[in-house]
């Protein structure tokens, strides 16, 4: 049984179609990683997740249940991290925590991560720094021992040491059997720690693939120096010309190498380089397809 | 649900607590200026009974009304004409529009939604809470005289203000209620108190133009200001249709934003 089962998920706001028809699972212990570019539909997908909106149509079954239905049996396994840290101003970092608490019960957890992400619980969240508010948003998602945790782009405004913190405690629960859907806009987080990713844009799901296979994508970047030659002859449409200066031209090429190794094969260069491109190269290839 | 109804009440504890004091100090007033009041009017009685009774009539008095000028006629035309219920309506619009509407506008709905808690039992923890905050209010406003009377040794009829309570809440809660549907219905705190604020004003030029003119004497009836009304003190009635009225829109409104609130979208 999958942890998160999403099954043709549709959510329609009048005649926008947020999301149109998405389907996918995570398994329990994996990463999994919820890419798209702004109003692609990863918030609403996480909201019809967390039944704070109802899907026009399809399906959410999170550990078996469903996650209209069952959605309060739902919510005591589930540790939820939203996009905006929005609580009561006038109430102590504390009192959120104890307010929780007194809903889900004593966490067992709470003072290791106190400790691990250093958030003093005596001060007013309105004079908290923002990323002090983010502490606590993860703070609370990851307290009461959560069996899954569902984050909506979890390291914003987070220094680089506690995105390392972050990441290390999302390995270590994934690791005990905990199950991590999150969205995220920054794709070296995303590559460091996720185990697969799923790519959302205009509501469609353009991809759900292993971060290892991603890696394998076909797509190079070929750098060279190459006197008086015209560009255009190297360009087709898996072919594009990404700079061009003082007879130094770099093109990113999709699928067989071959047929761009015969065209330079054809013309004098000084020197050459083809190197796979970055993950984040190839994600922004999804974003713009 | 104790644990959300308590937290909800220490929240807006100072608003009612402000609210309060302000019946209280306005109702002192009254109580401590009723026994100076009292014998101005006697002695204008005793100037009047020497009044030819055409002259009497033209200026439609009589002595007879200001022998009987007693506590709650001074209470009945002062405080509990209008002041009161707007306090009320004001208090009651204002918990309203916070418990829900505030919630989205200010995104920490979000907070509350994603832990174990039913929408249903959140919206009626939410619901009660204000019913408490109010009936505190009320109880405030109206049986506070009692005490106070004593205190100034005014004679007063304490039936009457157990009845100005149970009418007073029933007014208030009616007010709250229907806010509260308002409430969650909509995404934002003003669109709330625009509506409720508008509905109250309205229902007041009613029940005014009303007694203004006798063809329209009918328009009182959309109006809660018609079921309470200053015969409570005056006279010891209370207005049974106003009952049945209030404690309609109580329960419809309650049930209709539960059901709504349990099936809308929110996202904030």
């Amino acid at each position: 049984m999958s942890a998160i089962e999403v099954s043709n998920l549709k959510k329609y706001f009048g005649k926008t179609h947020a999301v149109d028809g998405i389907s996918f699972s995570v398994e329990k212990g994996e990463v999994f990683g919820f890419l798209g570019p702004n109003g692609a539909g990863k918030t609403t997908t996480i909201r019809c997740m967390m039944d704070f909106i109802r899907p026009t149509d399809g399906s959410i079954k999170i550990l078996g249940e469903d996650a209209q239905k069952d959605s309060v049996s739902l919510k005591e396994k589930i540790g939820y991290l939203s996009d905006s840290s929005r609580f009561y101003d006038h109430w102590s970092a504390g009192k959120h925590l104890l307010f929780q608490q007194s809903l889900r019960g004593h966490s067992n957890n709470l003072e290791e991560l106190l400790q691990k992400f250093g958030l003093n619980r005596n001060l007013k969240f309105s004079s908290l720094s923002s990323g002090n508010k983010r502490k606590l948003s993860i703070i609370l998602a990851l307290m009461n021992d959560p069996k899954i945790l569902i984050l909506d782009e979890p390291t914003v405004s987070l220094d680089p040491l506690l995105q390392n913190t972050f990441h290390s405690y999302i390995e270590d629960f994934a690791k005990d059997g905990g199950t991590v859907f999150m969205s995220s806009h920054n794709l070296s987080e995303v590559e460091k720690i996720c185990d697969r990713v799923g790519i959302i844009k205009d509501g469609k799901m353009v991809a759900v693939e292993k971060i290892g296979n991603m890696r394998l994508a076909k797509m190079y970047d070929v750098s060279f120096h190459a006197d008086n030659i015209d560009p255009k002859i190297f360009l087709d449409e898996n072919t594009k010309l990404v700079s061009h200066a003082n007879s130094f031209m770099v093109l990113k090429v999709k699928g067989e190498i071959n047929q761009i190794i015969e065209k330079l094969s054809k013309v004098k260069v000084h020197d050459l380089e083809i190197t796979h491109v970055s993950l984040e190269d190839i994600f922004m290839e999804y974003y713009q397809k | 649900m104790i644990r959300l109804i308590w937290e909800t009440i220490k929240e807006r504890k100072w608003s009612v607590i402000i609210y309060c004091l302000a019946s209280i100090l306005l109702l002192l007033l009254y109580v401590s200026l009723y026994p100076s009041l009292q014998a101005q009017s006697q002695q204008l009685a005793i100037v009047l009974k020497t009044l030819p009774e055409g002259l009497l009539k033209a200026l439609g008095t009589a002595p007879s009304q200001l022998t009987n000028f007693t506590l709650e006629a001074l209470l009945g035309s002062k405080q509990f004409s209008l002041v009161f219920q707007m306090l009320g309506a004001i208090l009651a619009i204002s918990i309203a529009g916070n418990d829900i509407a505030g919630e989205i506008e200010k995104g920490t709905i979000e907070f509350l939604l994603s832990q174990p808690v039913s929408r249903l039992k959140f919206y009626f923890a939410r619901f009660l809470s204000g019913v408490v905050l109010l009936t505190i209010f009320v109880a405030a406003s109206t049986l506070s005289v009692i005490p106070l009377a004593a205190a100034f040794h005014v004679a007063y009829v304490a039936s009457s203000y157990y009845k100005l309570f149970f009418m007073g809440e029933l007014f208030t809660l009616a007010v709250y209620a229907f806010a509260f549907f308002l409430s969650a219905t909509f995404s934002t705190k003003g669109r709330v108190s625009g509506i409720g604020a508008g509905l109250i004003t309205l229902m007041y030029v009613a029940f005014i133009v009303s007694t203004l003119k006798d063809n329209l004497d009918k328009l009182k009836y959309i109006s809660f200001f018609h079921y309470f009304s200053t015969e409570i003190l005056t006279s010891g009635t209370i207005d049974r249709l106003g009952i049945w009225i209030f404690s309609t829109v109580i329960v419809l409104s309650a049930t209709i934003g539960a059901i709504f609130f349990t099936r809308r979208d929110i996202a904030v």
